[in-house]
This record gives structure tokens, sequence and C-alpha cells, in this order.
């Protein structure tokens, strides 16, 4: 069985930033393993970036965030977010939360079409 | 007898799900008990009060992650500055209880290192082993 979350973005960023710890929060239920812990990192992590480099000049973008738990113990997070090209693997400052989804993604791509971010990111849970 | 309080207005307490109680100690220890999600969400406010905390040029930190149940980099980069700021002025910061979600996260960043215990009595070997009390202050 797959299980979905998603998640729609358009707030200013402090609120933002409030509804990706929730979300975050929700992708580590239901169990307590540790794999979880990390697919609500991950999720975190990505979301906040854009938080941060993309809604400062772009108040007005969307983004959207869709998580799949798959049962054959991969997940996938996949994450369109209107603006201008940004590849969060590779653009943005360097940092510690940018290290942790390198760290975790088993594969990656990012694409940019019609003004759309497009990244889908895979991970082992 | 150590006086713990809390820095934390009572009004965010339960709205934020996060609590930093600080206790300072006879010996000179400044312990800091960081409960809950320490994210992007709640690490500015965090910040802020353990700068406060830091102001007070305190002589030994410790952060007692033992009720953190969640980290991320954000969390961790104030977990670094508050080590950072003690060393450059050549203070102590150490850390004590990490749970295993804290500490997978450090590891995945190569940040694991000696200062970082999984008990009290691991704490005081190493004190032990270490200047325990503050240095004498000096007259100028």
């Amino acid at each position: 069985m797959t299980e979905v979350r998603r998640l729609h973005l358009l707030l200013d960023r402090h609120t933002a930033l409030a509804v990706v710890s929730g979300f975050s929060q929700r992708c580590a239920r239901p169990g307590t393993q540790a794999n979880r812990h990390d697919l609500a990192l991950l999720t975190e992590e990505l979301l906040s970036n854009l938080v941060r480099h993309v809604f400062p000049f772009h108040p007005q973008a969307k983004a959207r965030c869709r998580v799949q738990i798959r049962a054959n113990g991969t997940a996938r997070v996949f994450l369109r977010a209107d603006g201008p090209p940004f590849n969060p693997m590779v653009d943005g400052t360097p940092g510690y939360g940018i290290a942790l989804v390198r760290s975790m993604v088993s594969s990656y791509s990012w694409r940019y079409r019609g003004g759309t971010n497009r990244l889908l990111v895979g991970v082992q849970v | 007898m150590p006086v713990g309080f809390s820095v934390v207005p009572k009004d965010v307490r339960g709205r934020m799900e996060h609590n930093l109680l600080v206790d300072r100690r006879a010996d000179g220890t400044t312990l800091l008990l960081l409960s809950g999600r320490l994210d992007a969400d709640t690490a500015p406010q965090v910040e802020t009060w353990v700068d406060q905390v830091l102001a007070k040029r305190p002589w030994r930190v410790v952060l007692d992650l033992a009720r953190l149940d969640y980290i991320s980099s954000a969390g961790v980069r104030i977990l670094l500055k508050c080590r950072k700021q003690q060393q450059e002025r050549g203070a102590q910061c150490l850390l004590l209880h990490p749970q295993p979600s804290v500490r997978r996260v450090l590891e995945l960043l190569q940040l694991l290192n000696a200062e970082m215990f999984d008990s009290e009595a691991d704490l005081d070997a190493y004190l032990d082993s270490v200047q325990r009390d503050p240095p004498p202050a000096t007259e100028d």
C-alpha cells in the first residue's frame, strides 16, 4: 500500500515554516522507525530551504509537496515550486541542511519547465 | 540546591511544543534542558533564549538533550554556535543524553565528537579528567 502526504504552500515565510514543521511531523507517522525520522527530516530540509531561498523574492509563489511511501521500502518526495530556476541540490548556500539531504537521498532529478521547479528525490525508508 | 527557572514564556509553551529550562549549579555549570522539537520553526526563538544564557558568560554549558525528540539543521546550527562561542572564550559546551534521532542527525553530518555523553556518570568521569572548576578570577 502506498501512503501519500500532500502539502500546498502559499503563505508568508513565518507561517510557512510552521506548516512545514507540521507536515514534516505527519510524514513520520505512523510508527516510530528511524527511517520515518529520516523522511520527516528530508522533507523539512527541502521545504525550509525553499522557504528561505524562494519565498523572500517571490512571496506569492506556490509550492506543492507530495510524499509517497511504498511497500517496497522506498519513498519519493515530489516538490514543485514556482519562481526562478532553483535546484536545491546544487544552488543556494551550502550548509548543514543540504548536507543532510545529500546524505539521505538515494536518487534525485530536477527540471525547470514553464516557470516551475520540479524536484523528485528518492530515499530508502 | 540548584535553582531552576524557565526562560520560556508560559503563553508560547503549548503552542510551540517546545521548552527550554535553565538550571544554574553551584559548580558554575549552566544546564540547558531542551525539549520537544528543534526545527526551522522553533529554532529562531530557541536561539534567542540560548543567546540570553550565553550573554551571562557561563563557565560551562551543558545542553541536556534527554527530552529533545527531533532536531534538524536549524537546531544543529544552534548547538554548534553555542559550542563555538564557548570555545572562543575558553569556556566549555558539552552535550548530554543525545536521543537516537539527535545522534542520527549529528552522525549524518559527521559531527559526533568526544564532548557528548550518554549519562551523567560519563559526564562526571570526563569532568574529573579535565578541569572541573572554573579558573580563578584574575585581578587586573
